[in-house]
């Protein structure tokens, strides 16, 4: 449960929530605004820690965690891709990607960063600024960052929001082609039905309640 | 991230920041910070190098006797005794000559070897240590100020000598005022002939000894006992200081004029910081959801200011330097031209001084930095508001009392500048914002979007009240500064009576006394010839001072010199009798009529006996009146007048000023070609030069108010970028909404020239006050009122407020609003 207070007015947002992710998966997480997605999304990655209730993540009892150990073991086994794509402006595509990886200090580092901007088609933009770069540009260079790093499990919120539908599509695509081969689990919050079909679980987040979609 | 990843990660951030702009108004305070501080601070070496501690290279030796007489025999012989090489040196102002132009200067005679220490440097070199007899070498100003040049024979008393070499630099110049004059160097076998030394004559006695440490320390400890009342003793190995007197002065007013700049950038520093790192947090929440560690995180922001602060500093530093050249043009005549270069350390005190600011300054927001979270990322909220604790803010003063307390080198001076500063800037501050909402409240019911202005000026008031404070101080003080140098000071001048004598002749010899008389008659000047005989106290009512007075009290300095002595039968006529009785004729026991504040500051009444050290012999009187003396009135003046008789029979010379017309100039010249030996002082030309020299010292402020005028300007600008991007945003919607752009030009005009208007007006106000205290409490001249400076300060800072307000892009459109 979480649970948000002023002082006079104790607010509950989940109540009974039980979800289970596996390996591998990928889970939409759809709902009207206002509902808790990105509260949700914050309890799983361990930025935020629940009222009550607990939460285990790659085995570990996120819940009983403190800040330090939840943020080696985001560092370690997890990924993010945001809504507005969060590159740095100084840096070209090569260097956003090498960044994610030098702070891991992460062996042969470059060739992992080329590698990577090749598989989503921005080999030949390698030295290009972010302002240089369209919105999908920048979104795939986002993707090419978040699993350049081999993680575990990937957090993706409204990783389209900022797209028009074409380039939405192709992202989306890119997004569930590594995705499959690396193996990774995926948890993403989206408005887009589209997006959410792709998923192979998809679950609506409404009046504090979780609900599997078939 | 290994540490070399950081490091070249911040190196990027470091450039690519260069286009935000509160990282480069930290960039600019640091330099600013630096760039102050580090000239001061050169400059301040410099001039304490120059006259307060002295090294063996500055004094000419390892150890200095001085005094007014002649050092005793035994002295010498004990020196020689501990295997230490002396030199004798007497050192005296005179008039020189040549042709029609006379210059008084510092005049040394010295013989071989000399120096003990350092080196003579000359152009072009000559082969002896020191000028051959019949010769002298003259510093270039004295050349300059003659119209002399090599081989020119000039005039020295009752001899003339031929200049061979120009002075370039030499130790062993002398303290105080002796060395501020130009020098000229010359043989000790020509002083008798010149005739200027005569009994009474000022004259400083000079020996310099050097040796081994310890034979210098063994004769130190030697001395220390023996030495005279009116001896000095400065020795390298003990590092006594000088009497730094007028230097001092100067560095210490250049210091606290710049004080204001300092705070100014302390406050730049912490406002951009504080706004560069809010922009930030997006970046810190990228980079910890990348995996880097808070602490990590620091260290990355810690590297960035580190190069961000050497940059800044390096050329902050190489400004100071310049600065420090341009103020050294600026104040040539006030500080000697060959100065020793500033200690290497003090190159780097300005940098420290602003990485120290950095640090105390910096710390919150960079701590505040390494706890963003990544929710930040997706909800874009906003770091918790955490309230700083009055201790933080006790203990961010409290360090930066400590900087300022290192810098000023007085703890109580720093708390008074730092509090007066505050206090000032607040009052002023809350003062024209009580003004502001009124004004605004009656402009908002003729103007279309008044009640938004209303709104506006309501909602930013806070900072207002901090942009009004600085502004109107800063332009205030500017003002101050213009009007000190350009009309206080003809003003005081102005004020002096017409016929205030502006020639004082002293050094004149009883023999000549019916001649010099004569001669000033002849040439229709009407003057009075005063006795004069140097005397020191010894005793009072037959006590040592020391056992009469408060330790306050003994620091008088008429305890500590000579004191001229005259004796008179008639009360000079500028003198007023306050207590007691002048005498009549010649009293049977010598009486003294004595100053009033000197008879108040040591406790001196009618009455008392004091008794004085003429000469070596001992001679007592006894109080009879208290006279009122008005020193500005350039007669001759003395603090104890005696009866007449008993002082004849000592060794005397006489004193007389006089008024010459700028049509009667040539008369000094006649009558020093007349009487070589007499020494001549032109008021004129020293309050010429005295204002000259506070021309200089205001010019070389000058230079400091100008870097705390760039910093107060700067921090205008960071104030009003906040307030421009919120503004911008505004007029956008404003604009949607069917306001056209020069209605909301207007808005924005209004309101920032409503503040600059408001800044300058009250600027005037404490400028009028500043300069009435000056005027009425330090020089005595009534307070007028600056009309023009009501007009023109609120016109400068409309103005200014106005181009800050107009500086940059006018995206007012309905992009602005999608950026936003």
């Amino acid at each position: 449960m979480k649970t948000f207070s002023d002082h006079q007015h104790n607010l509950n947002i989940f109540t009974d929530i039980s979800l289970q992710i596996a390996t591998g998966e990928s889970v939409a997480i759809i709902g009207p605004s206002g509902t808790g997605k990105t509260t949700l999304l914050s309890l799983l990655a361990g930025l935020d820690s629940p009222s009550s209730g607990s939460i285990q993540l790659l085995g570990h009892p996120l819940h009983s965690m403190n800040e330090s150990r939840r943020a080696q073991l985001r560092a370690n086994h997890i990924s993010f891709i945001f809504q507005s794509f969060q590159l740095l402006p100084e840096l070209d595509a090569l260097d956003n990607v090498l960044l994610a990886l030098e702070i891991q200090n992460h062996s042969a580092a470059r060739q992992q960063a080329i590698h990577w901007l090749q598989q989503v088609g921005l080999g030949e933009r390698l030295k290009h600024k972010p302002a240089q770069l369209s919105g999908g540009e920048q979104q795939r260079v986002a993707i090419a960052r978040a699993f350049a790093t081999a993680p575990q499990l990937l957090f993706a919120d409204e990783p389209t929001g900022n797209l028009d539908e074409e380039t939405g599509a192709e992202i989306i695509e890119q997004l569930f082609k590594l995705n499959e081969q690396q193996g990774t689990t995926l948890v993403l919050i989206t408005h887009d039905q589209q997006l959410a079909k792709r998923c192979s679980r998809c679950l609506k987040l409404n009046r504090g309640t979780l609900r599997e979609l078939s | 991230m290994r540490s070399k990843k950081i490091i070249r990660q911040a190196w990027r951030q470091c450039f690519f920041d260069l286009q935000n702009a509160e990282w480069r108004a930290l960039l600019i305070a640091l330099f600013l910070a630096t760039a102050l501080a580090s000239f001061l601070a050169l400059l301040g070496n410099q001039l304490e190098k120059g006259l307060g501690r002295k090294s063996a290279e500055i004094l000419g030796a390892d150890l200095s006797l001085s005094g007014s007489k002649a050092v005793s025999p035994e002295v010498l012989q004990q020196a020689r005794e501990y295997g230490l090489d002396y030199t004798e040196v007497i050192q005296f102002p005179s008039m020189l000559s040549y042709q029609d132009n006379m210059v008084l200067s510092s005049v040394r005679a010295v013989t071989e070897p000399y120096p003990l220490r350092g080196l003579i440097i000359t152009q072009p070199d000559t082969s002896t240590m020191i000028p051959p007899a019949g010769t002298a070498w003259a510093e270039p100003q004295l050349l300059q100020r003659l119209g002399a040049e090599s081989g020119s024979k000039i005039q020295l008393g009752y001899t003339s000598l031929t200049l061979t070499a120009r002075l370039i630099s030499s130790p062993d110049r002398g303290s105080g005022f002796r060395s501020f004059s130009p020098q000229l160097l010359i043989n000790r076998a020509d002083l008798a002939a010149t005739r200027v030394i005569q009994p009474g004559s000022r004259v400083q006695h000079r020996v310099l000894f050097s040796g081994s440490t310890e034979a210098g320390l063994a004769f130190e400890k030697w001395l220390q006992p023996r030495l005279l009342p009116q001896q000095h003793f400065w020795s390298v190995h003990t590092d006594q200081p000088m009497a730094p007197g007028a230097m001092s002065n100067a560095s210490r007013f250049l210091k606290l004029s710049s004080l204001f700049g300092l705070l100014l950038c302390g406050l730049l520093i912490g406002l951009s910081l504080q706004r560069y790192s809010q922009s930030q947090y997006d970046r810190c929440a990228l980079l910890i959801s990348l995996g880097l560690r808070p602490n990590q995180l620091l260290q990355l922001y810690l590297c960035q200011l580190i190069i961000g602060w050497a940059g800044s500093a390096l050329l902050g530093t190489l400004a100071g330097c310049a600065l420090l050249q341009l103020a050294r043009n600026m104040l040539s005549g006030l500080i000697p031209t060959q100065l020793p270069p500033a200690d290497p350390v003090y190159y780097l005190s300005g940098a420290l001084l602003s990485f120290i600011l950095m640090n105390i300054i910096g710390l919150t927001p960079l701590l505040r930095m390494s706890r963003v979270s990544v929710m930040r990322l997706l909800r874009h909220e906003k770091l918790p508001r955490s309230s700083t604790r009055w201790s933080a803010y006790l203990l961010l003063g409290g360090l930066i009392w400590g900087v300022l307390t290192i810098y000023l080198d007085s703890a109580l001076s720093a708390l008074a500048a730092l509090l007066i500063s505050a206090t000032a800037t607040l009052l002023a501050g809350t003062l024209a914002a009580s003004v502001l909402l009124p004004i605004a409240q009656r402009a908002a019911q003729r103007f279309a979007l008044g009640r938004l202005l209303r709104f506006r000026l309501h909602q930013q008031r806070n900072w207002h009240r901090l942009q009004l404070g600085i502004m109107s101080l800063l332009l205030a003080l500017l003002s101050v500064l213009i009007v000190s140098r350009t009309e206080l000071v003809s003003r005081w001048q102005a004020q002096l009576p017409q016929d205030i004598p502006n020639q004082f002749v002293i050094n004149i010899q009883p023999w000549e006394l019916q001649s010099v008389s004569e001669f000033l008659q002849h040439q229709g000047i009407k003057s009075r010839l005063y006795p004069m005989i140097r005397g020191r106290i010894n005793t009072i009512n037959n006590q040592l001072p020391s056992a009469l007075l408060s330790p306050e009290q003994l620091q008088h300095n008429a305890l500590h010199r000579e004191l001229n002595l005259s004796w008179s039968s008639e009360p000079p006529p500028h003198n007023k009798i306050l207590q007691g009785q002048w005498w009549s004729g010649t009293p049977a026991e010598t009486e003294i009529s004595i100053e009033q504040e000197l008879a108040e500051e040591l406790n001196l009444e009618i009455g008392d006996r004091i008794s004085f050290d003429l000469a070596g012999q001992p001679f007592s009187a006894i109080i009879s009146n208290t006279r009122e003396v008005d020193w500005s009135s350039f007669h001759p003046n003395f603090y104890m007048i005696l009866s007449p008789g008993a002082l004849q029979q000592y060794p005397q010379t006489y004193i007389t000023s006089f008024r010459l017309t700028a049509e009667q100039r040539s008369i000094s010249n006649q009558l020093l070609q007349q009487f070589p030996a007499l020494t001549l002082i032109d008021v004129d030309q020293i309050i010429s030069q005295a204002r000259h020299l506070i021309g200089q010292l205001i010019q070389a402020s000058g230079v400091i108010m100008g870097l705390t005028l760039a910093a107060g300007l700067v921090l205008l600008q960071t104030l009003l970028r906040q307030e421009l991007a919120q503004r911008r945003y505004e007029n956008s919607i404003l604009r949607v909404l069917g306001a056209t752009p020069a209605q909301t030009r207007r808005l924005d005009l209004l309101e920032f020239g409503l503040l600059g208007l408001l800044s300058g007006v009250q600027g005037a106000l404490i400028a009028e006050l500043l300069i009435g205290f000056i005027s009425s409490q330090l020089l005595n001249l009534p307070m007028i009122l600056h009309p023009l400076m009501w007009l023109q300060l609120p016109v400068t800072g409309a103005l200014l407020f106005a181009a800050g307000a107009l500086f940059g892009s006018h995206r007012n459109t309905y992009s602005q609003l999608q950026r936003h």
